[in-house]
């Protein structure tokens, strides 16, 4: 058996010897003038370039234009922006502040109910804190409408609804009440949706960020005379997982901005009631998809994309004043 | 320690080594070895047609010949017999339905009736008879079904790319059949009992359903039956020697259902089996409904005694037998055969028909002979009679609760059920005991006796509710959902056991006709073998190839079951007449066609797309105009014209209808009745029963209270019709939401839900029909569907009718509803236009539509109702007559609505209407009014950007609205 074991070694030795040998030339010619860099490079930037450079330039482009997806697309100016900003009676009535609204409440929100409970989870046990950490992330890894699938049965307007039956049966009301019909209730449960399903990346990130905070941090801020959990969380924890927090508050204005799958898959249809859960991206969605009004919905995705970039702009001012 | 260790190691190395090892040599052995099967069947033989046996059933007394009754009763009597020998009644739509024979009987008693039969027709609706006998007519003598024989076209095995075997389309055979009148579900033990006196009997026979010849009339005695001591003394012969005759089961010659469909099955084990192709190799599971019967002719070539073996599979149900009747040439020979037991087995098994004394011997003459093998369970008979009875009471029972609780389901309240419905008690014991009987007899009919069965189970669960029950009958208000709502209820479990008893599935491979000495091929080849072809099959199961020679392409929007099927019939037929060669192609999405138009990759023509895409394509020129083709107006006389509306611009016609979906009223005849309403016709009268169905705690259900909050056309157009008005003007720059009648509409859709209460969302009606919680409602096909396959506790229970509607003050009810469902389209840019709009024109042809309906069904089986918006072709769906004729008056009312650019802006404003009429408690008035403003700015957009209207608000040219009645003046054009 050695023998074989020898000899099949000896039947391969040419090719090992011709692969290190080409390997060493590969070697020096990556070593010339930053090719590593380059190449280390390479797939990220052709990434970057295809699936996010272009379509931006694209949808840049085409908001100046009358586009209807199906004919060739005409140029026409800033009509687009003018007509949005100007003439689309929804948009500045109900888009913008519902948009605004939401992101105000959720983003913010749901942020600081990821900070806090990241901060209770790394207080207890590694294997509870795994487990729990798993259960409070999972919400968000479901997708949009695999969660409205869930609250739909939640707040169904008929008897038969879990959260009709219980107030019925509690004779808090006396018929039930339309939750996702009635334009009143469809905004507070969106947000409410979305707040339980938005402890995601940006969660985690602070929960890894609390757990490496270096512990003799807090040993010598008691000794310099550190009363209490809160000045704890404030001079200590808080600074230390600036980057994070960052990383976070990012994602979370991003997620904020760009929902709006939950209003219309609630409601069961786009547009919502009254338009009363419309956000840009159902807006967008609305114009692209059942008006055929391409050029409208690029000059809609652009503007869309300046006020996520203003509020992030915004946000990493106000964290990243002290470095 | 150490040498633990190690031992471990070696252990986990020889191990994965000798697997890896087996893996390979199974890989290369797969490469070399050939582990296909031919056919072995090729002993069926098709008898000369027309063909009657003339063996005879048992207890046979007289025989009526018509031929000679004719000669002194007036009977319509046919010159051409069909090859029966003498003359018998064609029994044609030009014959009376009613038909009376007197017959003089030498003796009285009980007798079966035998008829002779031959169905001519190629509908897949089963001929129906009803019989009287003096005077006298039951439930069981009405409906009798003549089953119509189909045999397989004689096609050569072909292949699709896929490599699956083309499943052949089904003739039905002009052949004579003699048959005793069995029940309408061919559940009872014995056929049909008559009880006929000595001297004159009066028999009537009255058509039902279907076309057919009927010929002679026999009798036969009720109580005659033969055992298989009696049987072997009948013929002297011997026991043959070396004689096997194979029949391959999916060779049949005929069978009696069309949903009787072979199958695949994947291993080497079955014949005939190739690892690269997928034969339809077995008859499969779907020969599973009562009444079902396979019949093989072959030829036997020495007389004498046979045994009978059959290569069969039973692992549908776990541990439950199936049972079969034998018929040889005809006849069941001895009591024996009749449901004659298989017990389970998930292997292929050979089972010779044998008792515990022996096989049986079955005596067969040289020649042309047959055996039948029919579905049956007359073993179950009373046990399903009996459940049914249970379902039906726990039904009016569950009525009568309702009447009495008025659906009160405070939790607090307390009822003293005994003294208002004092029979509780002792109804509840009654089915208690009745269903203990029935799971003790079915506790013996399983195969391993110890082990229960599907069916033994779900008796246990709905006896334990029962006893929930029984035990506090105070508690049952409380207590519905055991006894009669939801999907786990006592009447739902009830019904699917009853369903479950009357299916019996057994798969067949192949039978066999053999003396006791002949070697039969063994039922299990060698597991390597198995392994083998499993290697081979996943080898080959990813190379197919595609063929790039056509000359249009099609994409349709179904799945690849529907297309599959497009493109045999395509190729079959109009390739075959046109030289035109067409593609098929599932698409997915229909964004698809809009990106593919954009990027000049677009198809031909597209079919199964939504209603409102022809238009949206052909107002940006993508669609070309199919006005402009031959023949125009004649293809769309097929249709119903007010299908157009929605896909007609500027005069132009971009689509035709595919599909056509019906709105019509669905409502439970028991609920009714035993609250005495009427199904309404107008909305007076539907307001009228509101305050007795919601004392019951039930209503009424519109499209409007439909899951989703934006309520579409289909919702609320037809209020704003029904009241006389349109939605556009002539020159489509106004619309009309604000005139008086269309006002009334809007009042009376939106006072419904806030005067009369309503239901605002009901996320599922076929679920609350079921309850019977909203008994009656308006809802479309896809309920129809439902309803009809998929709620077994209420078959028979509901029916339709037309939608209500509005008195024009004439005594004229306008019902107006809209009906889009899917349509297909021309590309405006193909090359082939002229040749896709023949395709198109030969696919909503009558009889195309027609022949698609009856292979879907054929081929896939009674779930596959295809909703033809070709008229005449819908016709044709196996769906029972009153229902066609309701759905088809109902088309007469089909108003779909017309589209501008920018109609989307209307559907959204009249949803918002209501939704703020409804919740906002805005001023109808004052909500029209916004709506209009908000709607006509909209309009004019987008009439600006299709140039109707320049920038300062001029008409350039007007829009012109086609309506229903200009569509059908092009249709008299011709």
């Amino acid at each position: 058996m050695k023998t074989f074991g020898l000899k099949l070694v000896q039947f391969f030795k040419p090719m090992f010897k011709f692969l290190s040998k080409s390997e060493t030339k590969v070697v020096e010619f990556l070593e010339k003038k930053d090719r590593t860099t380059v190449l280390f490079l390479a797939p990220y930037v052709l990434l970057f370039i295809t699936f996010i450079v272009i379509p931006v330039g694209l949808a840049f482009a085409l908001s100046f234009t009358y586009f209807n997806g199906i004919q060739a697309p005409r140029f026409n100016g800033i009509d687009n922006y003018l007509y949005i900003l100007t003439e689309d009676e929804i948009f500045m009535k109900t888009i913008l502040p519902n948009t605004l609204l939401f992101s105000f409440i959720v983003g913010p929100g749901g942020y600081m109910l990821s900070f806090m409970l990241a901060w209770i989870l790394s207080q207890i046990t590694p294997k509870m804190r795994t487990f729990l950490a798993l259960i409070i992330y999972s919400p968000s890894m479901t997708a949009g409408v695999a969660i409205a699938v869930v609250w739909k049965i939640i707040f169904s307007g008929n008897e038969q609804g879990l959260t009709n039956s219980l107030l019925l049966r509690l004779s808090l009301i006396n018929e039930p009440l339309q939750f996702l019909q009635n334009p009143d209730y469809l905004m507070p449960i969106m947000i409410l949706v979305s707040i339980w399903s938005s402890m995601g990346v940006g969660f985690l990130a602070i929960l890894a960020g609390l757990l490496n905070v270096n512990k003799d941090l807090y040993e010598a801020a008691y000794i310099d005379g550190l009363r209490n959990r809160f000045q704890e969380i404030f001079y200590i924890t808080i600074p230390s997982i600036k980057k994070q927090m960052m990383f976070s508050a990012v994602m979370s204005i991003v997620g904020t901005f760009s929902a709006g799958a939950i209003g219309v898959a609630l409601s069961g249809a786009n547009p919502t009631p009254q338009n009363s859960g419309q956000m840009i991206i159902n807006h967008i969605e609305d114009y692209g998809i059942l008006r055929s009004e391409m050029g409208v919905a690029a000059a809609l995705s652009v503007l869309l994309l300046l006020l996520i970039l203003g509020f992030s702009k915004f946000f990493q001012k106000i964290l990243k004043e002290d470095d | 320690m150490a040498a633990n260790k190690q031992l471990l190691k070696r252990i986990i190395w020889i191990t994965c080594g000798s697997i890896l090892s087996a893996f390979a040599l199974l890989f290369i052995l797969s490469k070399f070895i050939s582990v296909d099967v031919d056919s072995m069947g090729g002993d069926t033989v098709h008898p000369p047609y027309p063909f009657i046996t003339d063996a005879e059933h048992l207890g046979f007394r007289q025989h009526f010949s018509l031929d000679e009754l004719g000669q002194t009763q007036s009977l319509p009597l046919a010159d051409d017999d069909k090859g029966y020998g003498s003359r018998v009644i064609d029994w044609n739509s030009d014959v009376q339905d009613i038909i009376e024979i007197e017959i003089e009987v030498e003796e009285a008693g009980d007798y079966f009736f035998g008829v002779d039969y031959l169905s001519d027709g190629t509908s897949v609706k089963p001929n129906e008879i009803s019989v009287e006998v003096n005077g006298i007519i039951t439930d069981a003598s009405s409906n009798i079904r003549l089953l119509t024989e189909w045999m397989l076209t004689d096609n050569e095995v072909q292949f699709d790319i896929y490599k699956n075997q083309v499943y052949d389309q089904n003739e039905p055979v002009s052949v004579w059949n003699r048959v005793l009148l069995r029940d309408q579900l061919f559940l009872l033990d014995k056929p049909l009992v008559f009880s006929l006196n000595e001297g004159v009997n009066v028999v009537k026979f009255i058509k039902e359903q279907g076309e057919f010849l009927l010929g002679d009339l026999r009798i036969y005695d009720a109580n005659d039956h033969q055992s298989y001591q009696d049987y072997q003394t009948l013929n002297t012969g011997e026991s043959v020697l070396d004689q096997l005759i194979i029949l391959e089961a999916e060779q049949y010659t005929f069978k009696n259902n069309v949903s009787i469909i072979p199958e695949t099955d994947k291993t080497p084990s079955v014949s005939p089996f190739s690892s690269r192709l997928n034969y339809l190799n077995i008859m499969g599971y779907t020969f599973s409904e009562i009444g079902n019967k396979l019949t093989y002719y072959f030829n036997v070539e020495q007389d004498g005694y046979y045994y009978v073996t059959l290569k069969y599979k039973n692992a549908m149900f776990d541990n439950r037998d199936v049972y079969r009747n034998i018929y040889v040439n005809g006849v069941i020979p001895f009591d024996e055969f009749h449901s004659y037991t298989f017990g389970y087995t998930s292997d292929w098994t050979n089972e010779t028909l044998s008792s515990d004394d022996g096989a049986y011997e079955v005596y067969f003459e040289t020649g042309l002979n047959s055996i039948s093998i029919e579905v049956d369970a007359s073993k179950f008979d009373n046990h399903y009679q009996t459940v049914q009875r249970i379902i039906d009471e726990i039904s009016e029972y569950g009525i009568k609760l309702k009447k009495l609780t008025g659906g009160e389901t405070d939790e607090n309240r307390e009822w003293n059920i005994g003294a208002f419905i004092p029979e509780t008690q002792s109804l509840f014991n009654g089915w208690y005991d009745d269903l203990s009987v029935v799971y003790d007899a079915i506790s013996t009919m399983s195969t391993v006796s110890r082990k229960s069965t599907e069916i033994q189970k779900q008796l246990e669960l709905g006896l334990s509710k029962l006893a929930t029950l029984k035990n506090d009958i105070n508690e049952i208000p409380h207590r519905l959902n055991l006894l009669s709502v939801g999907s786990n209820s006592l009447s739902q479990i009830l019904a699917l056991i009853n369903q479950q008893m009357i299916s019996q599935p057994m798969a067949l491979d192949k039978i066999y006709i053999h003396s006791a000495d002949a070697k039969l091929p063994k039922e299990q080849v060698f597991f390597m073998k198995e392994w083998i072809a499993g290697f081979q099959t996943y080898q080959a199961a990813s190379s197919f190839e595609v063929s790039d020679d056509y000359d249009i392409e099609v994409w349709v929007n179904r799945s690849r079951y529907y297309i599959s099927m497009m493109q045999q019939m395509t190729d079959s037929t109009f390739t075959k007449e046109t030289g035109i060669k067409v593609k098929y192609a599932v698409m997915p999405n229909e964004q698809k066609l809009i990106l593919a138009n954009a990027a000049n990759t677009q198809p031909d023509m597209a079919l199964g797309v939504s209603a409102w895409l022809p238009y949206e394509l052909g107002l940006r020129g993508a669609a070309a105009n199919m006005r402009e083709f031959d023949d125009f107006n004649q293809v769309i006389a097929q249709f119903m014209p007010g299908s157009f509306l929605n896909m007609i611009h500027d005069e132009k016609v971009f689509g035709l209808p595919e599909t056509q979906d019906f709105t019509v009223q669905f409502y439970r005849e028991d609920v009714l009745d035993a609250l005495e309403l009427e199904v309404p016709n107008t909305y007076q009268e539907l307001i009228s029963i509101l305050p007795t169905l919601q004392r019951y705690g039930m209503n009424y259900y519109l499209p409007l209270s439909q899951d989703s909050a934006l309520k579409g056309f289909n919702s609320t157009a037809p209020f704003i019709y029904q009241n006389g008005s349109e939605l556009y003007s002539e020159d489509g720059f106004d619309v009309l939401i604000d005139t008086p009648a269309a006002l009334n509409g809007i009042n009376t859709m939106v006072d419904l839900y806030t005067l009369y209460s309503l239901p605002l969302q009901v996320p599922n009606f076929y679920n609350s029909f079921r309850e019977s919680l909203i008994p009656i409602g308006v809802s479309s096909f896809n309920t129809y569907v439902q309803l009809t396959f998929a709620a077994p506790e209420i078959s028979n229970k509901w029916q339709i009718a037309l939608a209500p509607g509005v008195d024009d003050g004439t005594g004229y009810i306008r019902r107006d509803q809209t009906g889009a469902a899917q349509a297909s389209v021309i590309f405006e840019k193909s090359e082939k236009k002229e040749e896709a709009w023949e395709l198109l024109s030969w696919w909503m042809s009558t009889e195309t539509q027609s022949w698609f309906i009856h292979n879907l069904l054929v081929t896939y089986g009674d779930g596959f109702l295809w909703n033809s918006a070709n008229v005449e072709a819908f016709k044709t769906l196996p769906i029972p007559e009153e229902h066609i004729d309701i759905i088809l008056e109902q088309w007469e009312h089909l108003h779909e609505v017309p589209k501008v650019p920018g109609g989307y802006k209307l559907e959204r404003e009249l949803s918002n209407i209501w939704n703020r009429v409804v919740f906002d408690g805005v001023d109808v008035r004052s909500a029209v009014d916004d709506a209009r403003l908000l709607i006509e700015r909209e309009l004019v957009r987008k009439y600006q950007e299709f140039g109707y209207i320049d920038g300062d608000g001029n008409m350039i040219k007007p829009y012109t609205i086609i309506t229903k009645e200009e569509v059908a003046s092009w249709i008299e054009e011709g």
